[in-house]
């Protein structure tokens, strides 16, 4: 016997993905069948923040998700963000110690990005809301906003030394 | 925050960073980035769980329902029938095809037989207990089915707290033993009454603590796969102890080691949850094998919260003398550790109990311990390991008397903390604390915490609105359990290669959690050699090529896996210094290894580089290297000489080499109206001795720091009337997040082991009990003279309102 | 993981969506934010899941009445100007959503309203408001008064073939305050109390508030109290409208009522203060 399964088309990393998948598939679950493992699952009820992707540009948890209600949609995990932006944070992160095992990594580079993107002079009370729905158990989270905060910054020294005109 | 130079230096504590000749010293000690940091930040880490394959069946586990019953008719017809569905399993099939599963500790220590099958074959023994495995091509055609399975029980009198365990003529939580009592122990030093009546004050309290959980990131995940044809097992799992687990599968399974492989691949964290003996280890194994196919096991978050631990109650009483002297203190200690299972959870209770009186010296001492089992989920392992609560019971108590002293608890503190010149000193119940330097910590501690603002604060604080509380707390955590008789029996191995082109390689049988002890020991074997972390490849979880060892518990990382490694480096390369001495035209004690090159000490001219000193070694087999015993490979084995297995005197043993401690201080305000409490301040300083990567050690003390917060605050399991887990998600069992906790400022301290080569002590749960026993005497603080009647952690608003109320009128 | 088979829709109608509404244990969805975990852990199991993504329902206007559709989102409450200016306690409530930007930005205010959790933020302030909620059926449609509209925990008069379409304000007097407090024990923790309250200034005899409590009671509690010194009033009458006083895994019995009436204060101060 079999379920009924549902054709799935995707924009996935910058790639069109067509598939056939379980039509009870949460979009967490389809992804990562995919091959978009970075996204990783922590607790399916949208609490830990692990499972956080871009979906068409927002980030959201993708375990809320219906894999069916992706349809036509585009997906980014952590594996296919590569803006500057991204850049500064991964680097970021290295620096500062913003990981300890990773499990929660791929969701709070993520938020830490969409912040940058919106926000890029955020206080310490801004990263610390912007990463409020991702849960780390390892670091004691201060390592993170490090990393975000230090991030923050060399983007907004590149930023001043784009935009400084050049009188000197 | 990197260790500020000056300060190490200051507390002039000894030869801190190249302690006992681990060579040049220019990594040890650095706060480099973490090996294969890059694949962290891309997410190219696969874990357990990305490493199933298509294909794989999955399994579903129906669980009971019931906390205490014995199992009738199970009918698995309807679910066998479903969609996707290839198997069902119940406890008879499993009886049929394997062993029981064995015990962590020896099983002549239990009151009563221990069969411990990972389906129930008779007996339940707690809501969640795994009874039936449903087993399909996909998990949603798992999960769907098990609804399907018809259980029949007969129910027994579950037993749901420590008290009805104790109950003279109560039920049993296990029908087939003669007492709910597992384990008992009685530890004293002294004359107690003598000391008590001979007291100049004293004074008594009762702490209970509520159930905690280790709630990794990551869900547990096995996956096996027997290969019918070469007979041979691979298991990979979240698994922190990949060895005891091939031991475990071997007697379920009736094979040879050597027929299993069990690969355990990066965790997602693991704070102890993840040590051998979960039923769902052996469950894939049994099943692979019998369906002859590759078989998943992956643990719901709802699955993951049957992780019980710490509830515990103390009644304590502790006297002084009118120098503010302590003289004696006693304690009953009463775990409720829930079912017994094959892991070792429930050892906690009795770890407990050995740590008193910490930091402490107090002459007269008495503790009474016993552990219950009763039908709640058995105890999983956890950060602090049952060293927690025995810092906070110790922490209040010298809160209490110094109030009825009438002095400051900094100041009674300072007069009774064990002195530099202690050490090495043994603790009644034989634990041999190795070194500390703990009241200049409480100095270095007040420079760090602004007390006098707070102190201002408080008073300025409108008390009918906001109160504020602060606190002060040490901490001792006993690391490197090493338990005789079990497989946590106390010793690492790592094997040290050097390669023909120069690189290395470290096998070693610790594991990583998660935490980064894959750079430490990269830091120290490159030291060794002088060579660049990078040039140390470090290869772990995996027992086809890592030889045997606990794996990762207890901090036991650096301490015994790292030091063996050092062991067997230094070997190597007093092999590979012979044959740059005759290169060079010089004497082996007169080379120095650094900066890739073998080099005369006195003559930087006089240089050879180490790869090719090595490739000599390798190519030159019958004539320069002659000597030399290839190949260049060396396994080494260390074992602590701080452990004593053999009974002293008083017949105690000492299971713990290594003892950090930390001192902490907290500012937190309580909103008067509703008993919210929020942390305003943290402060710490910690020793654990050499530090060989100050971020990793500071990131570990933070994690620890931050769940010790949790504890005390917000994580609490409970159960409800039947015994079921009420709090089965995120939503219920609450973990700190980001903007609950203000930055935890610390600082550290060097004071080395004399005990272990590199002076280092365990570094990954101290900090934890400090933390909770920082906000429990911050909170008492904020209630005033009602502090005294603090008895119950965490500190839930709706218990803590009426407090606060007395606190008020 | 879900266990259960269902048929996942998203019809581009209102029409469409009615009609596939009107089939047994359909259900709707909005940001999934509630449904999609209570169907993965089994604890919803509709044959139909009907998105409302396509309908249009994510919509604010604000013409005369401000009509904010079933599909908004916290984010968009946040980031639209105008309603932040007509409605600034809807705003202030959104801010207060915990879950991180993910769920601010997914989490529908059409969900909670419809999911009726006792511990949740929309419902009480859509009773301060005073909104009226639109429901259609493939039979019709009809407006019910917030105020009416919840009858117990997770139970609203809404029939299983209605869906939510819209929820209307009428704007608040020019002048009038508001406020919006909410107990939480720690960011990941429920709503305990929250209260929300609209102060509108009157002639004599000091302000009058409407003030509405949730998170104490199965249902939202609504005062509606005149007078320059409103404390008196809700720490008299509000522990008694507490008469299905909701407890859970954070605080047992009694501790709600307790505290109410200091949560409810605080909001009644922010209004008055903020007018
Ligand atoms: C991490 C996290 C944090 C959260 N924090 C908060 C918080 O701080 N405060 C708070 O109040 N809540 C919080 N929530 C709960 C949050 O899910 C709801 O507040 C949210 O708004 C529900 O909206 P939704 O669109 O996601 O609902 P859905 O899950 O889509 O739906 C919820 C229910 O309502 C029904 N429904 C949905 N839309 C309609 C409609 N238009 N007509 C009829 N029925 C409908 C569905 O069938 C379902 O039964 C949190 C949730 C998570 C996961
Ligand atoms: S797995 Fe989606 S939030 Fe945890
Ligand atoms: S680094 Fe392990 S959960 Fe965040």
């Amino acid at each position: 016997m079999s379920r009924p399964s549902i054709d799935l088309a995707l924009r996935l990393d910058h790639r069109d993905v067509v598939a056939h998948v379980d039509g009870r598939a949460l979009l967490i679950e389809a992804i990562r069948d995919l091959g978009a493992r970075s996204a990783r699952i922590g607790c399916l009820t949208g609490d830990c923040g692990a499972c956080t992707v871009l979906l068409d540009g927002q980030p959201v948890k993708s375990c809320l998700v219906l894999a069916a209600a992706a349809d036509g949609r585009e997906v980014v995990t952590l594996e296919g963000s590569a803006s500057a932006i991204a850049e500064t944070v991964r680097r970021a992160f290295i620096a500062k110690k913003g990981f300890q095992c990773g499990y929660c990594t791929s969701g709070m580079i993520l938020v830490a990005i969409d912040l940058l993107e919106a926000f890029a002079t955020p206080t310490e009370a801004d990263i610390r809301s912007a990463i409020s729905g991702n849960l780390c158990r390892c670091t004691g989270y201060d390592d993170i906003v490090s990393a975000i905060a230090d991030a923050a910054e060399q983007l907004s020294a590149k930023a001043a030394t784009r935009e400084s005109p050049e009188i000197f | 925050m990197a260790i500020p130079e000056q300060e190490s230096a200051a507390n002039g504590t000894g030869p801190a960073l190249s302690h006992a000749g681990v060579g040049t010293a220019a990594w040890v000690g650095r706060d480099i980035p973490r090996k294969d940091a890059d694949r962290f930040v891309l997410g190219h880490i696969d874990y357990t769980a990305d490493m199933i394959a298509p294909g794989t069946l999955r399994v579903a586990i129906v669980r009971s329902s019931h906390a205490h019953a014995r199992i009738g008719r199970i009918d698995t017809a309807a679910a066998s029938a479903a969609p996707g569905v290839v198997a069902v399993f119940t406890g008879a099939d499993v009886r049929a095809c394997s062993a029981p599963m064995p015990t962590r500790v020896p099983r002549e220590r239990f009151p009563g037989p221990v069969d411990i099958w990972c389906l129930a074959a008779d007996e339940v023994l707690y809501v969640g207990q795994p009874i039936a495995a449903v087993v399909a091509t996909s998990l949603n055609d798992a999960e769907a089915a098990k609804s399907l399975v018809e259980i029949d029980y007969d129910m027994l009198e579950p037993v749901l707290d420590a008290a009805a365990a104790l109950a003279p003529g109560g039920a049993l939580a296990r029908a087939d033993w003669p007492t709910n009592v597992v384990a008992r122990d009685t530890i004293r030093q002294g004359d107690l009454d003598r000391a008590f009546q001979a007291a100049f004050r004293t004074v008594g309290g009762e702490i209970s603590f509520g159930s905690g959980t280790s709630a990794p990131m990551e869900p547990r995940c096995y996956i096996a796969d027997w290969d019918d044809r070469a007979s041979h097992l691979t298991l990979h799992g979240t698994l922190q102890q990949p060895h005891p687990t091939r031991w475990m599968l071997a007697q379920v399974l009736g094979l040879r080691e050597a027929q299993i492989r069990v690969v355990a691949p990066p965790a997602g964290g693991t704070f102890g949850l993840k040590m051998v003996g979960h039923p769902e280890e052996a469950l894939v194994a049994i099943l692979s094998r019998e369906l002859k196919r590759p078989v998943a096991f992956l643990e719901s978050r709802e699955e993951c919260f049957l992780a019980n631990a710490r509830e515990q109650t103390h009644r304590f009483e502790i006297a002084a003398d009118a120098q503010g002297r302590i003289i004696a203190f006693r304690n009953t200690i009463v775990a409720d550790v829930g079912a017994i299972g094959a892991g070792g959870g429930w050892v906690m209770a009795m770890v407990t109990p050995t740590v008193f009186p910490t930091v402490y010296d107090v002459p007269n001492v008495a503790v009474d311990a016993v552990a219950v089992t009763t039908n709640k989920p058995p105890w999983q392992g956890i950060r602090g390991y049952g060293k927690e609560t025995a810092n906070l019971v110790m922490e209040r108590a010298v809160e209490l008397i110094a109030v009825e002293l009438g002095m400051s608890s900094i100041e009674v503190r300072r007069r009774n903390l064990l002195p530099k010149q202690a050490f090495p000193h043994r603790l009644p119940s034989g634990l041999n604390l190795d070194s500390g330097d703990y009241a200049p910590a409480l100095d270095q501690l007040l420079d760090l915490f602004p007390l006098d603002e707070w102190r201002q604060r408080q008073q300025d604080a409108d008390s009918n609105d906001k109160r504020i509380g602060i606190g002060f707390a040490f901490d001792l955590t006993p690391e490197g359990a090493s338990f005789p008789g079990s497989m946590q029996a106390g010793f690492e191995t790592s094997t040290v290669t050097v390669d023909p082109t120069g690189t290395v390689r470290v096998a070693t049988s610790v594991t990583s959690p998660g935490g980064g002890n894959e750079t430490g020991i990269a830091q120290i074997v490159a030291d060794v050699f002088g060579l660049l972390p990078d040039d140390v490849t470090i290869i772990q979880g995996d027992t086809d090529i890592t030889p045997f060892g606990t794996g990762n518990t207890s901090s036991r990382s650096l301490m015994f896996g790292g030091a063996a490694a050092v062991l067997a480096a230094r070997e190597l390369k007093s092999r590979v210094a012979a044959c740059a001495a005759t290169l060079l035209q010089a004497e082996p004690g007169e080379l120095v290894f650094a900066q890739g090159r073998i080099c005369v000490d006195a003559d930087a001219d006089r240089s050879v580089p180490f790869k090719q000193a090595v490739s000599t070694i390798y190519t030159h087999a019958y004539s320069i290297a002659a000597d030399i015993e290839l190949p260049l490979q060396v396994i080494k084995t260390y074992r602590s000489p701080n452990i004593r297995h053999v009974p002293d005197e008083f017949g105690r043993i000492s299971a713990y080499p290594s003892f950090p401690y930390s001192v902490h201080a907290a500012a937190i305000e309580i909103d008067v109206a509703t008993a919210q409490v929020r942390v305003l301040d943290y402060a710490a300083i910690h020793d654990c001795g050499v530090v060989v990567n100050p971020g990793l050690v500071e990131g570990q003390f933070r994690g620890a720091v931050a769940m010790g917060i949790g504890a005390a605050l917000w994580e609490e399991l409970l159960y409800d009337e039947s015994g079921a887990t009420r709090t089965n998600r995120f939503k219920s069992y609450v973990l700190p997040r980001a903007p609950d906790l203000p930055r935890i400022r610390m600082g550290h301290r060097v004071t080395p082991s004399p005990f272990q080569p590199l002076g280092t002590k365990g570094a990954g749960e101290s900090g934890f009990g400090g933390a909770m026993s920082v906000i429990t005497n911050a909170i008492a603080d904020a209630l005033g003279e009602h502090g005294r009647h603090v008895n119950r952690v965490p500190f839930k608003p709706d218990r803590l309102l009426p407090l606060l109320a007395g606190a008020l009128s | 993981m879900i266990a259960h088979d269902f048929d996942y829709h998203a019809p581009r109608s209102l029409a469409d969506a009615l009609a596939l509404l009107g089939q047994a244990d359909a259900a709707v969805l909005g940001g999934g934010t509630w449904l999609v975990p209570n169907m993965t852990y089994g604890r919803q199991r509709p044959s139909a899941v009907v998105d409302i993504r396509r309908l249009g329902l994510d919509a604010i206007e604000i013409a005369g009445d401000i009509v904010v559709g079933a599909g908004v989102t916290y984010r968009q409450v946040l980031q639209s100007e105008a309603l932040r200016a007509k409605l600034p306690l809807l705003a202030m409530m959104a801010g207060q959503v915990t879950g991180g930007p993910q769920i601010v930005g997914q989490a529908t205010l059409g969900g909670s309203a419809c999911y009726a959790n006792p511990s949740s933020d929309v419902p009480a302030c859509l009773v301060a408001l005073d909104a009226t909620l639109r429901l259609a059926s493939r039979t019709g449609h009809r407006e019910v008064k917030a105020a009416d509209f919840y009858t117990g925990a997770f139970q609203t008069t809404r029939r299983p073939d209605e869906m939510l379409t819209h929820m209307v304000f009428a704007p608040p007097p020019g002048g009038a305050g508001c406020g919006y407090h909410k107990l939480k024990f720690s960011t990941g923790s429920w709503p305990i109390v929250t209260a929300a309250c609209i102060a509108v200034a009157a002639t004599d005899g000091g302000p009058r508030h409407r003030l509405a409590v949730g998170g104490a009671n199965a249902v939202p509690v609504l005062l509606e109290i005149d007078g320059r010194d409103p404390d008196e009033a809700v720490a008299a009458r509000l522990p008694s409208l507490i008469s299905q006083e909701w407890s859970d895994e954070f605080a047992g019995a009694g501790y709600r009522r307790q505290v109410a009436p200091a949560i409810a204060s605080r909001a009644l101060r922010q209004a008055r203060g903020a007018r």
